[in-house]
């Protein structure tokens, strides 16, 4: 487990400590075939996957329409951090696009023992990574909300 | 009597006739004519444009987007959404235009070679690019790995779904097709193109890109390959301004110190990157 944490991009250049404590946190890797539900909206949200291999839609439900997909998220990216921030509840859908493989962290403790447990140093590092997640996907979904390929006159 | 002699070369303001062969439809807006050459062949290179006149309403410029090795036939893909662009969507086999070009420069296929090549393209971006991946897939002996990174509106926005079909299924190069927004009936990548420049195999340090689409989507593809690994000055992008003369008289078209139609359309992203970044250029 902790070669496989090792391998993925979201803990490139961490310093093998923090990487042990992430491993210590693992819970296994887990294997979604297409079509299945990851998690719900409003769900407890209490993990957070490693993709590894696969592709993933993130979706939104409105009464009365089809569900939209507002993301993909794919093999070297991370699925889900609704898990660092109260409620703990997701916020979309997940639902696997292809067959899709992930590490699996246990998010409830990480947040509430491990993370509390590791040196300010790890705790920054971790966070910051998470947050530079946050702000490129807040920059992708700007780009979106710009439309740039509408029609214009 | 004088005899009316026609002059060799046509002058550069003057449209010749060419007839519509055939036209279809690509997307809901968005449409290809192919044309019959003025003079029977129309030699040009990737990246350039000509302007098109529909006779009593105007000109408009419009990338060339057919085959270069196939100068018999003269091929553009329109998007209908101004009067003259709408004017041409208006138009059947059969109808006469006016044409005037090539006109700019070209992609420059030759600094490519040995090296990867990654398009990335937004929107109708695809179609100045295409007669570039045609080149490409033409030599492609001459070049490293390919990638089409294509980003559009949403699924029923994709240009040539018959040839990009056709890519994909090549294991000479690679594909990746991004949206927007979808439903799920779409089971591809939802997000913008820059988040295709990760996931692509090309390598960084050996590559050229080649970019196309709406500015804003230039500015940012831009930063993420730099921030990947290519150098600024391996990115050529694709300006668009309001085109009128076409040979860099009427300056409608000044894109800081250089005129769009006569010293682009290509550009070197080093070159432009600042221009990138003002409201005004």
């Amino acid at each position: 487990m902790r070669d496989l944490l090792a391998a993925h991009r979201f803990t490139s250049g961490f310093p093998e400590g923090l990487v042990d404590e992430l491993a210590a946190c693992a819970l296994g890797t887990v294997r979604w075939e297409p079509g299945t539900v990851i998690f719900r909206q409003g769900q407890q949200a209490d993990r957070c996957y490693l993709i590894t291999h696969g592709d993933v839609a993130l979706e939104i439900h409105s009464p009365g329409a089809q569900p939209r997909i507002v993301q993909t998220v794919n093999g070297g990216e991370v699925l889900g951090w609704s898990w660092i921030f109260a409620p703990f509840r997701w916020s979309f859908d997940a639902r696997a696009l292809t067959s899709t493989e992930a590490i699996e962290l246990d998010g409830a403790r990480l947040r509430e023992d491990g993370a509390c447990d590791l040196p300010a140093e790890y705790r920054y590092l971790l966070m910051a990574r998470f947050a530079r997640l946050i702000v490129d996907r807040l920059h992708a979904t700007r780009l979106q909300l710009l439309d740039v390929y509408a029609s214009r006159d | 009597m004088q005899a009316v002699t026609e002059p060799l070369i046509s002058p550069p303001m003057a449209p010749r006739p060419a007839r519509i062969l055939e036209r279809w439809d690509e997307t809901e807006d968005t449409f290809t004519l192919r044309l019959e050459p003025p003079e029977g062949s129309f030699a040009f290179t990737p990246g350039q444009f000509n302007m098109l006149y529909v006779f009593g309403v105007g000109e408009v410029a419009i990338s060339i987007s057919g085959d270069p090795d196939q100068p018999e036939t003269l091929i553009h893909t329109i998007r209908g959404v101004g009067s003259v662009t709408k004017a041409l969507r208006d138009l059947t086999v059969g109808d006469v235009v006016g044409v005037r070009g090539p006109f700019g420069n070209s992609w420059p296929m030759d600094l490519a070679e040995g090296h990867d090549v990654v398009f990335v393209v937004g929107g109708i971006g695809l179609a100045p690019l295409r007669p570039a991946l045609y080149h490409v897939l033409h030599n492609r002996a001459s070049f490293g790995r390919v990638a089409l990174l294509y980003g559009i509106r949403s699924p029923r926005d994709l240009l040539y779904e018959d040839e990009i079909t056709e890519w994909r299924g090549r294991l000479d190069m690679d594909v990746l097709v991004t949206v927007d927004n979808a439903d799920r009936t779409w089971h591809g990548s939802v997000g913008v193109v820059t988040k295709l420049i990760g996931r692509a195999p090309f390598d960084p340090h050996n590559a050229m890109a080649y970019v196309c689409g709406p500015e804003i989507m230039m500015r940012f593809t831009g930063r993420e390959l730099v921030t990947r690994g290519v150098a600024p000055a391996m990115i050529y992008v694709s300006m668009e301004r309001n085109m009128k003369c076409a040979v860099g008289f009427c300056g409608h078209c000044q894109f800081g110190p250089a005129f769009v139609c006569k010293d682009g359309p290509v550009f070197r992203y080093d070159e432009v990157e600042e221009l990138l970044d003002i409201r005004e250029v």
